[in-house]
């Protein structure tokens, strides 16, 4: 049986999960590297609904990459990993509210799930309009207009 | 979760997700509005208006493609050129742009540091600079035409953020050369002159800038191959001394000078044979020390004859020799090929052109950046 580590949501509910999928987690890896993993792992920033997705997240990618391993004959020449299935998941995976979107995005970005982080991010972006995405990150105004103007005209290639 | 207190996005998160859009999305967020969030893309992301990422996806390993066509469209008198990037996103997406970008057919064509440098047939007076990322072209000042031959130098000074054309114009029956100087983004908007410290050479064709440096292939008054460089910083010329037989062959496209891994680099035959090709390169440029990193025996070994190809660059940090072919009386679908120096294998790759029957000629560039400059 493989060696389990469990993990304390913001909540302090505790999730166990095997090793192996903890791993996917650069932050927890270094952890279990330095041999401090004994008594759980609080997470104060991450609630209970947030890490249940990001475990999904986790052993899904577990699995694929085993079922990769598997199968390593049909890998292309390259090494790429061209897991159609797989890609479908993470799509269907990030079809959540926007706030759920935004704490799995932290999430990944704090327990350094690269994958994920890249698929939340863009997520995030994909469709938004410039005025959306200030909001999101609640960006304030501080130039003048007459200076927006100038700058705006320099780029005029990016608004075409 | 802390978001719903604070709202507070970290920084690194934020660099993050800037890194990941497209170019042209980025530029539209980093449009004027607020200083810090300008400060933050320019300090991270878009650095002396290059578009850096630290992208986890594979990078593509093939060069970028420029293919450059010349086709008469009536009612035009004149032919226009035809630039077409190409761009390898994976290995099963291909991107195109079609944009025409000047009259007459192209006699020059640098690419430095994501410009493209070129001047036509039509108005050689007239330099041109076109950023393939904005897709936006100007024109430089008319230089004032001496009499004689005209030849531009096209460099980049990374150590000042500096593009700067060189403007050569030969006098053969006097062997005399004048040299001007422009430097992009330069208030005065002038051409200058320039002493020439090395004497009369005549400049036959290929370029390559390296590290601040633009080497390229002349003759000296006698006639003789040599080996020139243009210190794009200090505005200074030198003579390279090369290696012996590096140059010494009859014909300017024997030996290719190339980028190779950000050093200086030659491809040309060991031999008169034609089958045997030497890789040198310059591994010290200040003290102008070369080692020959490899002879690649029988390397044309089922390539179209040599007088059809040419080597067109060293990928980064693949290593592999590009050739392709030098005109391209085009099918649908443009061959092209690469050798890897390490295992001695020659790989061939189609890429797929947008419409048949165009003569076009290849340019690879193997060290492409997107910069989103304003010119």
């Amino acid at each position: 049986m493989s060696k389990k580590i469990i993990f304390e949501s913001s909540e302090g509910e505790s999730f166990e999960v095997d090793e192996a999928v903890a791993l996917e987690c650069q932050t927890i890896k270094n952890m279990i590297e330095d041999d401090c993993t004994d008594g759980g792992i609080p997470l104060a920033n991450v609630n209970s609904a947030t890490l249940t997705k990001v475990i999904d997240y986790c052993k899904k990618h577990v699995e694929a990459a085993a079922a990769a391993e598997a199968n390593a004959g049909d890998k292309d020449i390259y090494g790429a990993n061209k897991d159609i299935e797989l890609k479908t998941w993470d799509e269907e995976f990030v079809k959540v509210d926007q706030p759920l979107l935004f704490d799995l995005m932290l999430a990944a970005n704090f327990l350094i799930i690269p994958g994920l982080l890249d698929l939340t991010c863009k997520t995030m972006m994909r469709g938004k309009t410039v005025l959306q995405i200030r909001e999101i990150f609640h960006i304030k105004k501080d130039y003048t207009d007459a200076e927006e103007a100038e700058v705006r005209k320099e780029n005029a290639w990016a608004f075409e | 979760m802390s978001r719903n207190s604070s709202g507070v996005i970290p920084l690194d998160l934020m660099v993050e997700i800037f890194e990941k859009l497209p170019t042209k999305s980025l530029a539209r967020f980093r449009c004027p509005y607020s200083y810090q969030w300008e400060s933050i893309i320019n300090n991270f992301i878009v650095i002396d208006s290059i578009v850096t990422r630290r992208l986890i996806i594979q990078q593509p390993r093939d060069p970028h493609f420029f293919f450059e066509k010349c086709r008469y469209q009536p009612p035009h008198d004149l032919p226009f050129t035809i630039l077409t990037y190409h761009h390898q996103a994976t290995d099963e997406e291909q991107h195109y742009h079609e944009e025409i970008i000047g009259e007459g057919y192209l006699i020059g064509f640098q690419y430095v540091r994501g410009l493209i440098g070129f001047w036509c047939s039509h108005n050689v007076e007239y330099f041109r600079i076109h950023n393939p990322t904005t897709r936006q072209s100007i024109f430089l000042p008319n230089t004032t035409r001496l009499p004689g031959a005209l030849f531009y130098l096209f460099g980049y000074d990374p150590f000042k953020n500096q593009y700067k054309v060189l403007c050569l114009t030969h006098n053969l029956h006097e062997l005399s050369l004048s040299c001007t100087l422009f430097i992009l983004g330069d208030v005065s908007k002038k051409w200058r002159g320039i002493q020439c410290s090395i004497g009369f050479h005549f400049l036959f064709g290929q370029e390559v800038c390296i590290s601040g440096s633009i080497y390229y292939k002349a003759r000296d008054a006698n006639g003789t191959p040599v080996l020139a460089s243009f210190d794009v910083r200090h505005e200074k010329f030198n003579h390279v001394r090369t290696p012996e037989n590096l140059l010494a062959y009859y014909n300017h496209e024997d030996s290719t000078l190339v980028n190779y891994h950000g050093k200086l680099g030659c491809i040309c035959p060991s031999s008169f044979n034609w089958n045997e090709m030497d890789m040198w390169v310059m591994q010290d440029a200040e003290k102008q020390e070369w080692s020959k990193i490899d002879t690649f025996l029988d390397m044309l070994h089922g390539l179209p004859n040599l007088n059809m190809v040419r080597f067109a660059g060293v990928t980064n940090p693949g290593g592999e020799i590009v050739i392709v072919h030098k005109e391209y009386l085009s099918e649908l679908a443009v061959k092209v090929y690469y050798y890897d120096t390490k295992q001695n294998g020659l790989r061939r790759a189609e890429i797929q052109t947008t419409r048949p029957s165009d003569q076009v000629t290849i340019r690879a560039v193997t060290d492409h950046v997107e910069n989103i400059m304003h010119l």
